[in-house]
């Protein structure tokens, strides 16, 4: 991928003088060009992804169908790094693993392909996922998804897949899935995925706000957990104690989960010293015995 | 008798288009975007060098081309249908920021607060933004270029001169005018461009 280019320095030069100045309303020089706010990340096509027009054309007649392979693939790709979501339930409400569908998504894309023989080979992105599909291929199979059948959960899933270290465009991309997705379903993966990035740096606040707001969408189950462990993590025991109380309400202690949320927030408190405060590991372990039962396991995470 | 007419609308506009009020169209038009507004949307504000807060444009052009579709009859051209439907929603969102700094200057909606390339990127107050991009929208298509070329597509100095209607004097005397919606009169050097220091379009 081309490297994105700096702000000429003459032209930074110019906006350090500015902002030098007390009359300027500019107090931030950008390094990077301004460009990333005016893009919407979805401009892969057909050109881009294939090089001839006998190639395009093939693709135009298969759009729907390759769409759906790179989305599969793509979903596929996320799973196999995720770690700070939790899984989706299988019919006997299990966590299930997107992962394992890969033998079957091979089959399928494999059948399919061999129907329209003469499908370019340069459709590298989907070739290299018949080889295997692997991680880091997330994002751009599913951004390749998106530039040819646009729907919002292909967006919801390039979002989701958009790297760690790019939390603002992430974040920014959630903010703009939320203020126009209108399914139910995918507003709530929206709001406990804008939870998860903004939990991850930092801001505490807002995405326990996001997770409550999650946990009145659905069984509140996910949602409560979360920002019970949010309500530790800030020392908020008020805060803690209506978390643990609504997760009483919909949460058995035996709760997949709850199991779950536990071992997602013990892998979130060891990758960053600083999440695990001594003042949280306190009240987690003051509320041990005061807490509803799901929530008791919940503050097992700081214990371990 | 009416009910017998062909309903030339639904037998042309594509199914995302179709509907018989605005609200139904809207809906349809919001769920996936099909019509790929957001990203023309973008587009076009990088196209015509237009300051204004892109999601709100899109979301702007999606009530236009929801409102046109069931009154209009059904575009031959889609894509040029889609872009003049933004250039619309973009005109009226300039002209509706005008006289709203014009009625009501110290009081800024939720909405027109929310501009992230200017809090976020050059730390702007949200309480100045539409003021900012009203005196910005104002200027003349060169300066605004400049602006767009220079800070968000990020090339080099040569390169947009190399690529532009300007000398190196005409396109400092550009970027200087752009920059001084910025609340800044910076004095220019030289004083007065040079023949041919400040080309027109």
């Amino acid at each position: 991928m081309k490297p994105f280019p700096e702000i000429d320095p003459e032209i930074r030069g110019l906006l350090e003088e500015i902002v030098a100045d007390p009359r300027s309303s500019i107090r931030l020089v950008p390094r990077r060009p301004l460009l990333s706010w005016f893009t919407s990340g979805e401009t892969v096509r057909p050109r881009e992804i294939s090089a001839t027009s006998a190639e395009r054309h093939l693709l135009m007649a298969y759009r729907e169908e390759l769409a759906r392979l790179l989305y599969e693939a793509g979903a596929i790709a996320y799973w196999k790094a995720a770690e700070c979501m939790h899984r989706p339930l299988d019919s006997s409400g299990k966590p299930s693993h997107p992962t394992r569908q890969e033998p079957e998504w091979h089959r399928d894309a494999t059948r399919r392909l061999m129907i329209s023989t003469q499908l370019p080979e340069s459709l590298e992105l989907l070739r290299k996922c018949l080889v295997g599909i692997e991680a880091r291929d997330a994002l751009p199979v599913l951004q390749a998804s998106l530039g040819l059948v646009p729907s919002d959960q292909t967006r919801c899933y390039v979002a989701i897949s958009i790297p760690e270290e790019q939390p603002r465009s992430a974040i920014a991309a959630f903010g703009r899935l939320l203020s126009s997705s209108y399914p139910r379903s995918l507003r709530l993966h929206v709001l406990h995925s804008l939870g998860i990035r903004l939990a991850l740096v930092g801001r505490y606040h807002e995405a326990r706000e996001y997770y409550r707001q999650a946990s009145a969408l659905d069984s509140g189950q996910v949602g409560r957990s979360y920002s019970f462990n949010l309500s530790c993590v800030l020392e908020d025991e008020l805060g803690a104690m209506a978390d643990s109380a609504e997760l009483g309400r919909c949460a058995s202690r035996d709760s997949i989960r709850v199991t779950e949320a536990k071992a997602i927030i013990s892998r979130w408190l060891r990758s960053d010293p600083r999440r695990k405060n001594p003042g949280a590991v306190r009240l987690a372990d003051r509320l041990v015995t005061k807490v509803s039962e799901p929530a008791a396991i919940l503050c097992q995470a700081y214990a371990s | 008798m009416a009910a017998e007419e062909p309903d030339r609308r639904t037998a042309a506009w594509p199914s995302f288009l179709r509907g018989s009020t605005p609200e139904e169209v809207f809906a349809h038009l919001s769920q996936g975007d099909p019509l790929r507004l957001q990203e023309r949307t973008a587009r076009r504000l990088r196209e015509v060098w237009v300051l204004l807060e892109p999601d709100r444009v899109y979301r702007y052009a999606l009530a236009v081309c929801a409102t046109a579709a069931p009154a209009e009859e059904p575009a031959a051209d889609l894509e040029a249908w889609a872009l003049a439907k933004i250039d619309r929603a973009i005109d009226q969102l300039v002209r509706s920021d005008i006289e709203a700094e014009r009625t009501r200057p110290d009081m800024l909606t939720d909405e027109e607060q929310n501009f992230p390339l200017l809090t976020d990127s050059l730390y702007v107050d949200p309480g100045r933004v539409r003021a900012v991009a009203v005196a910005f929208n104002r200027l003349e298509p060169l300066p605004r270029r400049a602006f767009f070329e220079l800070l968000v597509e990020g090339r080099d100095v040569v390169a947009c001169i190399e690529g532009g209607p300007w000398d190196m004097d005409g396109l400092y005397l550009a970027i200087h005018t752009a920059l001084a919606v910025f609340n800044l009169d910076l004095p220019l050097a030289p004083a007065s461009p040079p023949a041919g220091g400040n080309p027109q379009p």
